[in-house]
């Protein structure tokens, strides 16, 4: 970590709900400290309804944190609005999720495209157009282009949903349970598909997981307890 | 890929779901598109009945009770190189006598006097004049009228036009009206000029087409014409001026029946008396003016027929006294005094310095005699010789001055024959109308002063040349100008258009009547759209988690709605021909009443589909920009979990349902309480107009009962679980799931039956309180016209006498008699806007007397000056000398399409233009159609129209239908026809009430289409609760159980929905259900909420059985 770039800090994260008006506040998250450098694979692990994909939201800007603060490239993204979150979204993060969440009624490369219609980082390394084309031919589906989601297995839909995220060449990476709706081989092969695209495209990966294959193949595993991010240390297996 | 691209794909994809929002703006912009090209059909309608009454014709010239030579016509054509055709138009009646079956009776027929010139002007031009002079042609409408057919003979009876007004001194009224049998060679259609008519109306009139000669020789005016039509000549359309110009051109004195003429009694070596005098007895005011301005050393002359010439007990009767400038009259004569000849003197032995008594009769209203005298002191006596030997001082006199014996005099006026003595008739012998007393001309106008003249001649002296006559007529015709003369042009093609294009416009008054319809397939297609979003959350859930802005996904699900409204705005465009189609079937059909029996025909301006496809497309995208600005407003974690989260939001207890506070109770009292205090105050108030005050209540009621819907689905919320729990209680704790989608279908339901109930059961019935003076009818019984004029006093015993009326006839009946000047109808039964409206003239006093009718709105005639002045109002002029009018709410409204206060700038008798100011409306009456002015103003501005044609009368309601058949009997050579006046104003009312029954006809087609809405709701709430009626499946409910808890739920919406509207419309419309005789449509509003019902109920089933189909099961394992 003491030689790499911090990309994303956790600091002092909490966060807790209200079931209704008057009720007494539930915790979620509390005191979550993270630092992530860039190119750096975490996994998240924790039982369900620990509030690992509430974490993931805040991360991903998707919810607001009840306290702390959420640096990204040095940048609070708590104080921020929801156009410039919009935005961040569009530049620096991609998201995979459990289920692909790709739109029926367009071809694998349309959907991987999409997000360059919400903006994209203001200089590209490559065409947005040929990126595509070559990440596609990465994840074995070139032969895929003008298929619609209706016409791929689940893996493959979650390659492109893969593709699709790093469309607009992220720096970081989210995956909420990416391999949750696969079956083992499909999961395996998008567990392989990850590490090596987090390894060629620079890009930092944080997945929330119960796969504990996929968990073992990050650099550090945490664990949620208790609303709290636990360092797992050593073998995961057993620990996850 | 682009945002269009992406947009594109989006319609392919969901093309199943957008159907229904294509479906739904599709009707909107062909019901838009189709109620505004209803008026396209209608002002085409219009415009082509226009077109047939007018044929070619451009410019018409009218000049009504003035005849000019028709040779006019000839040098007018050769002019103008344009087609002019001279014809004669009068009034009359007709009956029928066919061959076969049973002959008919027709009044206000229009009787046209042509020749081959007018066919010719013919929309289809043909040559159906015939040469026989017994050849008649009648238009469908007449031989409908009259049954009658070609080879039939039809009884004329013609209205004889004098040229002295029979208001006019002297005028005779005896052949007022002459037969004319003809046999029927030709019944002529439309386009055969069948529908010829110089006014504004969609009715086309019954026109009778008689030989111009036999018409001519009929009426006594052979070689003349009081009609001129000019067409288009060479493709060019003539101008007023132009035509004015060269009518001018070759106008003689004759054409305005003027004669100039050397006097032969007076002649005198080197000088000569020229005469410029009228066939019309008295010389108009103009001409007078000018005759005497234009021509140095005229000098006017009045001669009139006195009954009797007194002095003392002696006396000669029947006599002409000629009042003089110069001649013998001497300068220093005063008006005082008179001069008698030598005959006189000595057959009533006067002499100079005797009092010597002048009567004769002067004409008042309802051409009323009344015998005036005046005094004079003999100033003179003059032998019978020079220039008071003179019977061409006696103008010519129709029943006098013609006649060759004394005792066949019939001068007009009433005179007692056996008075006349054979010195009489010696001195008519050997004098003729040799005036017997000579009068200064300012005494003689003093006395004999009346509308049609103050002059019977001019004279000139003049040098006894050859050309004195050309010098005189020259310096007459500078000083005289046509148009006042009554010979001017009128553009009755522009005015014609003008009046088809200027109509009310069906197009906006659909478009109102559509609104309920539209705004239902607006709604639907915002609710289909709604439901199509909101099927795709998982989708806008990802797009916000890829980083687009929720304002860049409304733009994207706006830009889908775009499309879809775009081309439902094509396919709408295209599909309003068919809904203008039905309206216009419908028009012609069922609501003919709304457009007077007008036979329309379907016609569609491209533009006009353009403009409703436009504005489809604009109400159609604004429905879905409500609903995309509604979307993505979620966060996207909860979008892309759109079905836990939105099941983990209904768990949450809604902020406005805290303990202890009712939400709606407010709203439910204020409402109920409002209604109950309106209602007291119109039943303890008595109040003149209780509609308004239910109405009001009705309403409250409604919004009331929406605040109660609202209260009750807060108390059913809390409500605990009763001690056994049922599915109908279930279904029924439902509906409180999602209040706000509940209380729109409620309110929707609400408002739409209140409105359809409402509009279409507020009718008003013409027998309320009719018999009261201040009620449309005036109090009056019947209402009368005819069409030929009237000129005797129908309430005195001489005038019914005169139609051989028995006083007994006429026992408690009063007749209020109105003057009437032909012009556009200006009742909402024409659909033109009328250009020229007919005018009644009428003594303020009778009205006001009685207190009849109702002045809603009175313009002050001071500013400032707030007390009401009823019928005075209409007395004498303006301060800015305009005449004031008073007209019927609707006419001025709707048909002149003017205001209290507007001018209305009317051509008078001749040719001035006069303003008429608009200075009261009255509450809707059966003088409809009309304006009305003072009988004063409108004989100024028609000083030779004579007669009464408008009757207002007074009889017991249980005597006014054997009053008319009475009357009718007398009167049926006038074409008398009496209307009960509660039948007349119920006829006006027909437009309104179809109109509402349009309304209602639409308004519950529109509430049909909102319960197809309820279907939407249904299955948007199933589908959403998929996974929860799946639970209920998994333990143990069986799908009938699940069907029925959802068809209790929404069928409670829909009862309540119903309930509050028809209870708070029963309300609003309860003065007119209780009205004896109301015409409360009790079937068609039943028959439109069972179908609202029927509908509702159809589309829950449908619904609830689509949501359950297929395994619930499914739902529970996709959770």
């Amino acid at each position: 970590m003491a030689d790499t770039q911090i990309l994303l800090q956790l600091t002092d994260i909490a966060k807790s709900y209200t079931a209704f008006q008057g009720a007494p506040e539930t915790p979620v998250l509390r005191d979550v400290d993270l630092d992530v450098g860039a190119g750096e694979t975490v996994a998240i692990v924790g039982p369900s309804g620990s509030g690992k994909t509430t974490l993931l939201n805040i991360i991903g800007t998707l919810d607001r944190p009840t306290s702390g603060r959420v640096l990204l490239n040095g940048r609070d993204l708590t104080a921020l609005g929801d156009a410039e979150l919009a935005a961040v979204r569009s530049r620096e993060i991609g998201f995979i999720f459990q289920f692909h969440h790709l739109l029926p009624q367009c071809t694998v490369l349309e959907n991987v495209l999409l997000p360059t219609l919400a903006g994209g980082p203001e200089k590209r390394s490559e065409p947005a157009h040929s990126r595509a084309h070559r990440l596609l031919h990465r994840v074995g589906l070139s032969e895929r282009l003008t298929y619609r989601p209706g016409q791929l297995s689940g893996g493959e839909r979650q390659r492109v949903a893969v593709v699709r995220a790093l469309i607009n060449e992220p720096r970081l990476l989210l995956a909420d349970e990416p391999t949750g709706s696969l079956d083992r081989a499909s999961a395996d092969n998008l567990a392989d598909l990850l590490v090596e695209l987090n390894r060629e495209e620079g890009v930092a990966l944080i997945v929330i997981t119960h796969a504990l294959s996929l968990a073992e193949r990050m650099e550090r595993v945490y664990r949620i307890e208790n609303g709290m991010l636990v360092p797992v240390t050593g073998h995961v297996a057993g620990g996850v | 890929m682009t945002t269009v691209r992406l947009v594109l794909q989006s319609l392919r994809f969901y093309w199943r779901s957008h159907l229904g929002v294509f479906l739904g703006a599709t009707l909107a912009t062909a019901i838009l598109a189709g109620a505004l090209a209803v008026g396209d059909s209608v002002r085409y309608s219009l415009r082509e009945m226009a077109l047939a009454r007018l044929g070619s014709v451009h410019l018409a010239l009218n000049s009504q009770s003035r005849f000019f030579r028709a040779a006019l016509a000839e040098r007018l054509q050769e002019d103008l190189r344009a087609p002019v055709a001279p014809a004669i138009l009068l009034r009359g009646t007709a009956v029928g006598q066919p061959r076969q079956g049973e002959g008919a009776r027709a009044g206000q027929v229009q009787v046209v006097g042509v020749d081959a010139r007018f066919w010719q002007m013919a929309p289809q031009p043909h040559n159906s004049w015939k040469t026989d002079p017994d050849a008649l042609i009648v238009n469908e409408r007449l031989a409908r009228q009259l049954n009658v057919r070609a080879g039939d003979e039809v009884l004329l009876r013609i209205e004889k036009p004098s040229l002295l007004s029979r208001d006019a001194p002297l005028a005779t009224i005896e052949d007022a009206r002459v037969p004319l049998r003809l046999k029927v060679a030709q019944v002529v259609d439309d386009r055969a000029f069948g529908r010829f008519s110089l006014n504004a109306s969609q009715i086309p009139p019954l026109n009778a087409f008689v030989p111009l000669p036999t018409l001519q020789k009929t009426v006594g005016m052979e070689e003349r014409a009081n009609v001129l039509l000019v067409g288009a000549g060479a493709g060019r359309a003539p101008d007023v001026d132009r035509t004015t110009a060269a009518l001018w051109k070759h106008w003689t004195l004759a054409d305005s029946g003027l004669e100039l003429r050397a006097v032969p009694a007076r002649q005198s070596r080197g000088e000569r008396l020229w005469e410029l005098r009228t066939d019309r007895v008295f010389l108009d005011p103009p001409v007078a003016k000018a005759a005497l301005s234009s021509v140095p050393g005229a000098q006017g002359v009045l001669t009139y027929f006195v009954n009797e010439l007194r002095v003392g007990d002696r006396s000669t009767p029947y006599s002409t006294v000629a009042a003089l400038q110069g001649a013998v009259v001497p300068p220093d004569m005063r008006p005082d005094e008179i001069l008698i000849n030598t005959w006189l003197a000595e057959d009533i032995r006067a002499k100079v310095g005797d009092t010597l008594t002048l009567r004769y009769w002067m004409v008042g209203p309802l051409r009323k005699l009344e015998e005036h005298s005046a005094t004079f002191r003999i100033r003179g006596i003059v032998p019978i010789a020079g220039a008071a030997a003179d019977p061409t001082l006696m103008p010519d006199i129709p029943g006098l001055s013609d006649k060759k014996d004394c005792r066949d005099w019939e001068p007009g006026v009433p005179i007692d024959l056996n008075r006349i003595r054979d010195k009489d008739q010696q001195y008519w012998d050997r004098y003729r109308g040799t005036p017997k007393a000579f009068l200064t001309l300012e005494a003689g106008q003093r006395i004999w002063n009346n509308r049609f003249g103050n002059l019977t001649a001019v004279r000139y002296a003049a040098e006894d040349d050859a050309n004195a006559r050309q010098k005189i007529e020259g310096c007459l015709r500078q000083g005289l100008n046509p148009a006042a003369l009554g010979l001017f042009f009128t553009p009755v093609r522009d005015l014609a258009l003008a009046a088809s294009t200027q109509s009310t416009d069906f197009g906006l008054l659909f478009l109102g009547f559509s609104i309920f319809l539209i705004v239902s397939a607006l709604l639907l297609t915002a609710m289909l759209f709604a439901f199509g979003t909101e099927q795709r959350a998982e989708e806008v859930g990802t797009l916000l988690a890829l980083g687009f802005r929720t304002r860049q996904v409304q733009h994207l699900l706006l830009a889908e709605g775009a499309w879809i409204a775009l081309l439902a705005a094509g396919i709408g465009a295209c599909l309003a021909a068919v809904y203008t189609r039905l309206v216009i079937a419908g028009l012609t059909g069922v609501w003919s009443g709304a457009v007077a029996g007008s036979a329309l025909q379907f016609h569609v301006e491209p533009a006009t589909l353009g403009a409703g496809a436009g504005i489809g497309f604009l109400a159609s995208l604004a429905a879905i920009w409500l609903v995309t600005r509604r979307q993505a407003r979620l966060p996207a974690r909860e979008l892309l979990h759109a079905g836990k989260e939105s099941s983990a939001r209904l768990l949450e207890r809604p902020a406005s349902s805290k303990e202890g506070r009712l939400p709606g109770l407010p709203v439910a009292v204020t409402g109920i309480v409002g209604a109950l205090i309106l209602v007291a105050g119109a039943l303890i108030g008595q109040q003149d107009r209780p509609a308004g005050y239910f109405f009001g209540a009705g309403a409250l009621l409604l919004v009331g009962g929406l605040g109660a819907c609202r209260l009750l689905m807060t108390l059913l919320a809390r409500q605990s679980a009763p001690d056994r729990l049922t599915l109908t209680s279930l279904g029924v704790r439902n509906t409180t799931r999602r209040v706000g989608r509940s209380l729109g279908v409620i309110a929707l339901l609400a408002c739409g039956s209140f409105l359809v109930i409402a509009v279409g059961a507020n009718r008003h019935d013409p027998n309320e309180g009719a018999e009261r003076r201040i009620s449309g009818t005036g109090g009056f019984a019947l209402y009368a016209e005819t069409a030929l004029p009237v000129f005797q006093d129908l309430n005195s015993e001489d005038g019914q006498e005169a139609f051989g009326l028995d006083p007994e006839d006429m026992v408690q009946a009063q007749v209020v008699a109105l003057r009437l000047r032909e012009g556009d109808d200006a009742s909402c039964l024409n659909l033109n806007r009328a250009q020229t409206p007919r005018l009644l003239g009428v003594d303020p006093e009778q009205l006001r007397a009685r207190g009849a009718f109702r002045i809603a709105r009175e313009l002050p005639r001071e500013p400032g000056d707030t007390t009401p002045l009823a019928w005075d109002r209409i007395r004498g002029l303006e301060r800015d000398g305009s005449i004031p009018v008073i007209g019927d709410q609707n006419t001025v409204q709707w048909s002149l399409g003017k205001k209290l206060g507007d001018v209305l700038l009317y051509t008078d008798e001749r040719g001035a233009v006069r303003r008429l100011k608009i200075v009261g409306t009255l509450t809707s009456s059966i003088l409809q159609g009309s304006l009305i002015l003072s009988e004063e103003n409108f004989i100024a501005m028609f000083p030779s129209q004579s007669g009464y044609q408008v009757f207002l009368i007074d009889a017991p309601r249980e005597r006014a239908a054997g009053l008319a058949a009475t009357l009718g009997r007398a009167l049926q050579d006038l074409g008398f026809e009496a209307t009960p006046a509660p039948e007349r104003l119920a006829m006006f009312n027909t437009v309104e009430h179809t109109y509402l029954s349009i309304f209602a006809a639409l308004g519950g087609l529109g509430l049909l289409l909102g319960s197809v809405g309820l279907g939407i709701v249904v299955l948007r709430n199933v589908l959403e609760r998929r996974s929860e009626l799946a639970v209920l499946r998994a333990i143990g409910f069986r799908q009938e159980g699940l069907r029925r808890l959802l068809f209790t739920e929404h069928v409670l919406l829909l009862a309540l929905g119903l309930l509050s509207g028809v209870v708070a419309a029963v309300l609003a419309v309860l003065p007119a259900l209780r009205t004896p005789g109301a015409e409360v449509p009790v079937a068609s509003l039943s028959l439109t909420l069972l179908a609202v019902l029927v509908s509702g109920l159809l589309w829950t089933l449908g619904a609830t059985a689509v949501a359950l189909r297929g395994s619930l099961l499914d739902a529970l394992r996709n959770d």
